[in-house]
């Protein structure tokens, strides 16, 4: 079975205003929209063209009887700033906080009856290293192609110098997570 | 009526990979005073977004970086 393909448009105007667009195929169909546009946006910049647009095409192999569709869900990256609920307890520094409730919508509605499961990424500023985090609430998404995600990330953190702010970034996967016996 | 002579410029990027192989990037009206430093300063996103057909081969940075300038002559077919 063929690999599905992932590839960006840049559209532009020449420098007689002429549009145009250069294609450049097999990207990374991991990478994150922003690292795209950037990296897009850098070529261009060699150019005397003016950018502008960037799109991202995806194509997915459905030819096997067994493919799944690839699933490509539109989630918010939390936004930085969190406010934390901070407890000491023997010593330690425990955070907790709230996600808001946001929604999602699912680019493709054939969920094949799978659940989805989410994991998620922080990163702190400044950089804090021996965090862990546990993730509370319902985490795990319907097969509807709207619905609303809420938790709350629990965690740790034992760096000398406290983060301010955090990033938190959601994935989501068709694969569930493992269970250790 | 005369011939019509008509240049163009592309900037071709050659991205290297990890098993040897490299691909190549093409651009259209590039500027005449890039330097190497802008070159470079791609290779953290191209990391991040290029890898061809080479899912297992990541990508290594720019192995080669030129201007082609080519001429096309477009030849008076007329008669006197």
């Amino acid at each position: 079975m063929a690999a599905d393909k992932t590839s960006v448009n840049i559209t532009y105007l020449d420098s007689k205003g002429k549009k145009g667009t250069k294609a450049i195929t097999d990207i990374n169909p991991n990478a994150d929209n922003g690292s795209l546009k950037n990296f897009c946006s850098g070529l261009n910049a060699l150019t005397n063209n003016t950018l502008t647009g960037v799109e991202k095409i995806e194509r997915t192999d459905i030819t096997s009887a067994t493919a799944k569709p690839k699933l490509a869900l539109t989630l918010s990256t939390i936004a930085n700033s969190l406010k934390y609920t901070s407890s000491n307890e023997d010593g330690r520094l425990f955070n907790e906080v709230n996600l808001p409730a946001f929604t999602y919508k699912l680019a493709t509605s054939k969920l094949l009856g799978n659940p989805l499961y989410l994991s998620v990424v922080i990163d702190f500023f400044p950089y804090a290293d021996n965090i862990q985090f546990a993730i509370k609430g319902d985490t795990t998404l319907t097969e509807a192609e709207y619905g609303q995600i809420i938790a709350t990330i629990f965690f740790e953190e034992t760096a000398t110098t406290a983060a301010t702010t955090a990033q938190i970034t959601i994935h989501a996967t068709d694969m569930p997570e493992l269970t250790i016996l | 009526m005369a011939d019509k002579v008509k240049s163009t410029k592309q900037l071709k990027l050659v991205a290297g990979f990890e098993d040897g192989d490299d691909r190549t990037i093409s651009l259209d009206n590039p500027k005449t005073d890039i330097t190497a430093e802008e070159i470079n300063a791609l290779e953290a996103g191209a990391t991040a977004a290029i890898i061809g057909d080479k899912a297992d081969a990541a990508f290594t940075g720019w192995k080669d970086a030129r201007i082609v300038e080519s001429e096309v002559v477009y030849l008076d077919l007329t008669t006197d």
